[in-house]
């Protein structure tokens, strides 16, 4: 049976044998999890590392399974996928297993979305369709901006430790100083780093940033035009505040003062960003605040390339309006970097986030953008380099991702 | 001061000191050096402790005792911050040894004067007995005592504080030996738990059911590395496979490596020097496809090292994991080329030198456990096959190896 189940699954994996039985693995996990809890590890998270189950490695094609020792005294916890299905499984849970499988094969249908989740950075992100399922490539230019921007809210936190912990001043004086530094701090520092995620789907970029980002350093926008998936968005908010409590425990970090709450605050709303008015789309943020950095993930996929050439997975399953654009795929960066430069991003000289020098060193040294936008491949890079440049955008680079492709154009007025 | 008592019970009235002699008789097997000792300063002379370590501890207490005096004398008037800190900071590293030597010179003194009611013809004989009792007493006090002040002296390992992977292969003996790498897995695992540190597998390399080719784990915790660091080696089974239907004995090998796990200051790799492969490489990726495929491969070039992680879902996640696993065997690889130059000069390689050696045998049929560096059998193999027992085993090593260390320093 377990052999059938991958021999249905391997045109699903590019007839890569390996990645059929991971598929199977994690549907085993999932039903597992959602209909019997008996034999899974007490840990109820599909996708949680600590899961036994989620560390079996099956790397070798050449295992035979069909070796039938008995070894339950052995380890009774690791029983390989072939005998869970086989053995521990009812005839209800392999007819939903092989219901799921028949649905993944024939209707294409994503793994994702049968699964019902993707992990996303350190967060578990809901996936329903037919809103955009979160992409590794994504996943992995988010976290390379976490940690660019952890750079930068690193240096408010040292400049006061360390007047903290100066010795040389007597007490007397370390109270008073520390009360006029905290005035001061303050003064400098409840300005919040605003973000706005342009069509922000799931809002996996978004609250990731909310997640991973210094607490109550920052006020994250998000805006997208479909319902399905600011409701989506929504529910995925509301979940991480809820289980928190479980991902503070995973990073073992600092804040334990807000359990029931993201380290930073995420508003989503609906928006037309090609369509709205200046006035509209301003009116979602306080009045004279700038924007400190936006981020998107646009749809950049041309109609040609849409119509012709792309994965039922895909095609069949996932929103048009997240996914196609017109002018090559590149209207939403176009539109984007005007309203960027023109209304949206907080000039440096007028409104910084907050006047330290250091600010700026910290900018050049680790490179920290402004605008950072994912891109379909090469072939899009000229077209919206030209626009970056057109809206006075002077500096720019291009991120690759993994596999070498170029990813996200980043900028800076 | 020359004891009395090394010479003398011995050979004078054997059967009355038979007892302490046992007791002294175990200690001197730890010893390997006493033949030169010329002036015994007590008489444990079951001490690590050779004459020139104990020089070199009288010249610390002579410093230590030089620079509280110059500090307690320093006029308040004229403060001298930087001498200040400067000696204080001396005078605090000093007295982590000088103090439990002091300690210790003071049990040994209380050692002698136990010895002399002992070793007295005419003494009561209940009063022997308890004497005796105290006897085994201090010299328990004097090894912990002993211990502390070696490791005060030894130079401070930073890596002993660090982060460890664990790698765990089977070696010789086919699927028995898959079945007892899952076994040791266990055993870690267990201890990790009861030592509190986080257990975490990285990488599992299942054969069918239970039987593990290869895993790999990250333990994280406070002194994880200093304490499994003499796990590396060739660990060696012997017992009747559960797929033995004869019911004859096997003997089969597992390799266990133990890495300490870099800080990202600890190693620099270029990107340029990567090679990372994922499946469905072709193609545009980004929104064009939605893959499922997680798995990454990375090749480090200039040695040709390679890590394939596929476990998580999430492919950055994978990346991380398999770029952990890489950073550990670069960091090994590197400190290794360091140790063995600087041990070339040695006599024998200290610590965890040799990943051929055959270190510990677990023979089911005898419920022993055999570490073969230090001649140590435990006969409750259940115990240290839940993580239990192996503690005494790991404590002998640190004793073992650290007053060999000891002796290789030079001064």
């Amino acid at each position: 049976m377990y052999q059938r189940f991958i021999r249905q699954l391997l045109p699903k994996c590019s007839h890569n044998v390996i990645q059929a039985k991971q598929e199977i693995k994690w549907l085993v996990f999932y039903i597992n999890n959602k209909y019997n809890n008996n034999y899974s590890s007490s840990n109820n998270n599909c996708s949680s590392s600590n899961n036994n189950y989620n560390n079996i490695n099956y790397i070798d094609n050449n295992i035979n399974y069909s070796d039938n020792i008995n070894l339950n005294d052995y380890n009774n916890n690791n029983l390989s996928i072939k005998e869970i299905i086989e053995k521990k499984f009812s005839e209800k849970e392999r007819e939903i297993l092989n219901e799921l499988i028949k649905e993944r094969v024939e209707q294409s249908k994503p793994l994702q979305y049968i699964l019902g989740t993707q992990p996303f950075c350190d967060l578990e992100i809901i996936t329903k369709p037919p809103v955009l399922i979160p992409r590794w490539e994504t996943e992995e230019w988010t976290y390379q901006l976490i940690t660019k921007l952890n750079h930068l809210f690193s240096i408010n936190n040292n400049n006061y430790k360390y007047n903290n912990d100066d010795k040389k001043y007597n007490k007397k004086y370390n109270k008073k100083y520390n009360k006029k530094y905290n005035k001061k701090y303050n003064k400098k520092y409840n300005k919040k780093y605003n973000i706005l995620d342009i069509c922000t789907g799931s809002g996996c970029i978004a609250l990731s940033l909310a997640n991973s980002l210094p607490p109550n350093t920052c006020q994250i926008y998000g805006i997208d035009i479909s319902d399905d998936a600011l409701s989506l968005a929504n529910l995925n908010l509301a979940n991480l505040n809820n289980n928190n409590n479980n991902n503070n425990h995973d990073n073992n970090d600092n804040n334990n003062s807000n359990n029931n709450k993201m380290n930073n605050q995420v508003k989503f709303s609906k928006l037309d960003i090609l369509q709205s008015s200046i006035e509209e789309i301003k009116s979602l943020f306080n009045e004279d605040d700038g924007i400190d950095l936006i981020v998107s993930n646009p749809p950049y996929i041309s109609p040609m390339e849409y119509n012709n050439n792309l994965d039922p997975d895909v095609k069949l399953w996932e929103d048009k309006c997240a996914l196609m654009a017109n002018d090559d795929g590149t209207e939403f960066h176009n539109r984007i970097a005007y309203l960027a430069s023109n209304y949206l991003l907080r000039r440096n000289n007028n409104n910084k986030f907050h006047d330290d020098e250091n600010q700026e060193i910290i900018i050049k040294k680790y490179q920290i953008p402004q605008l950072v936008m994912e891109i379909g491949g090469s072939h899009q890079v000229e077209k919206v380099i030209h626009y970056l440049n057109k809206y006075h955008f002077g500096w720019t680079q291009i991120w690759k991702d993994a596999t070498g492709k170029e990813r996200c154009i980043v900028a800076r007025l | 001061m020359v004891s009395i008592y090394s010479f003398r019970p011995i050979f004078l009235i054997p059967s009355k000191c038979l007892y302490y002699y046992s007791a002294k008789k175990c200690l001197v097997q730890n010893c390997t050096f006493s033949s030169v000792t010329t002036k015994p300063i007590s008489s444990f002379k079951g001490s690590l402790l050779n004459n020139k370590v104990i020089e070199r501890l009288e010249k610390l207490t002579t410093r230590h005792t030089v620079l509280s005096k110059e500090l307690n004398s320093q006029s308040l008037d004229v403060i001298d911050s930087d001498f200040l800190a400067r000696n204080s900071k001396e005078l605090s590293d000093l007295s982590s040894i000088v103090i439990p030597y002091q300690e210790m010179k003071k049990t040994q003194g209380e050692l002698d004067e136990i010895n002399m009611f002992i070793s007295d013809k005419s003494g009561d004989e209940d009063f022997k007995k308890l004497a005796h009792e105290e006897y085994q007493e201090t010299i328990e006090k004097l090894k912990s005592l002993e211990q502390s002040v070696i490791t005060a002296l030894l130079p401070k390992d930073d890596i002993d504080e660090k982060n460890a992977v664990l790698e765990i292969r089977a070696g010789t003996g086919g699927e028995e030996a898959a079945l007892f790498a899952a076994d040791i897995l266990n055993m870690y695992e267990r201890y990790a738990l009861l030592c509190k540190w986080k257990f975490e597998k990285l990488s599992i390399d299942e054969d069918s059911l239970g039987a593990i080719k290869e895993v790999t784990a990250s333990i994280s915790g406070v002194g994880v590395f200093g304490n499994m660091k003499y796990e590396s080696g060739v660990h060696r089974v012997q017992r009747v496979p559960a797929t033995e239907k004869a019911g004859r004995v096997h003997t089969s090998t597992i390799t266990v490596a133990i890495l300490p796990e870099p800080t990202e200051a600890d190693i620099n790799i270029r990107e340029l020097d990567l090679r990372i492969d994922t499946y469905r490489s072709s193609g545009k990726g980004g929104q064009h496809v939605n893959t499922t495929s997680s798995a990454v491969r990375i090749t480090h070039i200039p040695t040709g090292f390679v890590v394939a992680i596929q476990d998580e879902r999430s492919q950055p996640k994978n990346k991380a994991k398999a770029l952990k696993i890489l950073k550990a065997r670069l960091f090994d690889m590197e400190r290794n080329r360091v140790h063995q130059e600087r041990s070339y000069a040695r006599k024998r390689q200290v610590g965890t030198g040799d990943r051929s050696e055959k270190i510990r045998t677990y023979n089911f049929a005898q419920n022993r456990v055999t570490d073969h560096r230090i001649n140590l059998t435990l006969h409750e193999l259940e115990n240290v096959l839940n993580g239990e027992s192996l503690q005494t085993i790991m404590n002998g090593l640190k004793i073992f190896y650290q007053s060999e260390a000891l002796q290789n320093e030079n001064y």
